[in-house]
């Protein structure tokens, strides 16, 4: 089992974000079975919570950033992980 | 409003425990002394139930997550599996692994013991991993050979008070019938997520991949198809009285009146209060209570055919992953996304 975590500053495009999450989940959802974050997402005073299990994700709005520095962190924790490829994916979604 | 409808019963919270991570599975011991709960990174606990004191904590139960974990009926051994593609029955006075299989595919995230022997073979235990299902015996012998699904198995349930096996994949519903080998088939035009038989066996639910839920009467084979649910029925739990039937797919907790023709045509009783996707739904085994849990951490009791259907309500810090109630219905366990084990006493 390997976990590949990613952290970035910056916003992310959120049409770009839910197109890279949910061919993730449709191609490699068996092999991930954790993933967590909370996202930057662009246009969104809220941070962005993601949470999924399995093949279950789901993503909600939580406390403002307000001052704080808008950043990403995301962690995926899985089997097969190409850890490549889910970075350069993750930095195709900034804005 | 009439002032007496908002006095709702006061929740405490009789003690809570953490595990590291989402918990899959919680499951109250047969005789309600002890609550055992598993986590999706393999933490398996089993904690004492009146005082929240964990008496085993099993760091790695499964390499790679814990998805599921039943009680053996006599309530000392507890089967678990998860991620690493094993089943393993633990002692659970010792805290030992007393046997340990291989589940027959790379992870296993159903188990389920009947709830009466089946023969002379006592109880047994079902384990679905793959697109098979295997039968165990309380040693955790196998038993028979393995049921072969055409796709994979999406849940796995004893109903028929227990005797008999309900296997759903995607595509359909098997009902089997260990002791002489028959099956009886539901096939499901949609892909089905969940299912649901009702205690008295006459009703099936299925939550499907579209939003909807598919209904069977299994007496005269009559279909109902339910649409408008806003998101996928993931959740349904039925009163034991096989009358009335609680389902989620949104915000609003649904409640069907399954008596007579059905459902088709009625009314849902509609219980609304959650402001977020309902996660977790439980009835009382013996009362005629229902806990609902959402996504953000909202819990909720109802007495759903009541004037006032609200009870109780209470909230824990994450989005609620079940709701299951002790066997004598008067503790709430409610576990969530961040590990939280909490159990709940109405006053």
């Amino acid at each position: 089992m390997t976990s590949v975590g990613i952290t970035a500053p910056g916003d992310l495009d959120e049409a770009k974000l839910s197109e890279w999450l949910g061919t993730l989940l449709r191609t490699k959802g068996q092999d991930i079975f954790r993933m967590k974050g909370i996202l930057a997402v662009k246009g969104r005073d809220m941070r962005f919570v993601f949470q999924g299990v399995h093949m279950l994700m789901d993503g909600r709005p939580d406390k403002p950033w307000g001052k704080d520095e808008r950043r990403n962190t995301l962690i995926f924790i899985g089997r097969n992980l190409d850890r490549h490829a889910l970075n350069e994916g993750f930095k195709a979604c900034l804005a | 409003m009439n002032p007496l409808d908002s006095k709702l019963r006061s929740i405490n919270f009789v003690w809570h425990g953490k595990l590291d991570d989402f918990v899959t599975s919680v499951a109250w011991s047969p005789d309600g002394s002890r609550l055992a709960a598993g986590s999706v990174s393999g933490q398996v606990a089993i904690y004492d139930a009146a005082e929240g004191r964990a008496i085993h904590l099993f760091e790695k139960a499964h390499e790679d997550g814990c998805d599921a974990l039943a009680w053996r009926p006599d309530g000392k051994a507890l089967a678990t599996t998860g991620r690493d593609g094993t089943w393993k029955l633990w002692d659970a006075v010792e805290g030992k692994v007393l046997i340990e299989h291989e589940a027959g595919a790379l992870w296993a995230e159903h188990l389920a013991w009947s709830g009466k022997p089946i023969g002379d073979r006592g109880h047994l235990l079902a384990l679905g991993a793959g697109n098979k299902v295997t039968l165990w015996n309380e040693q955790g012998a196998p038993v028979g050979e393995p049921l072969k699904l055409s796709r994979t198995v999406a849940d796995v349930a004893w109903i028929m008070n227990g005797s008999t096996l309900a296997i759903a994949t995607s595509t359909e519903v098997v009902v089997h019938d260990p002791a002489n080998g028959e099956e009886r088939v539901f096939k499901s035009r949609d892909p089905v997520l969940s299912m649901a038989f009702s205690p008295s066996g006459k009703w099936l639910m299925t939550g499907n991949q579209d939003c909807t839920m598919h209904v069977w009467n299994t007496d005269n084979g009559a279909e109902m198809h339910m649409r408008g649910y806003a998101a996928k029925v993931r959740q349904m739990a039925w009163h034991r009285a096989s009358r009335w039937l609680a389902a989620g797919g949104g915000d609003t907790v649904s409640v069907w009146d399954c008596s007579g023709k059905g459902p088709e045509g009625r009314m849902p009783i509609l219980l609304e209060g959650h402001t977020d996707l309902i996660s977790a739904l439980h009835y009382q085994v013996e009362g005629d209570w229902l806990a609902s849990g959402a996504r953000d951490g909202s819990v909720m009791v109802w007495s759903p055919t009541q004037r006032q259907t609200q009870v109780s309500r209470a909230r824990i810090p994450s989005g609620v992953t079940r709701t299951v109630w002790s066997p004598d219905g008067k503790l709430l366990a409610v576990t969530g996304e961040n590990g939280e084990v909490q159990v709940l006493a109405m006053e």
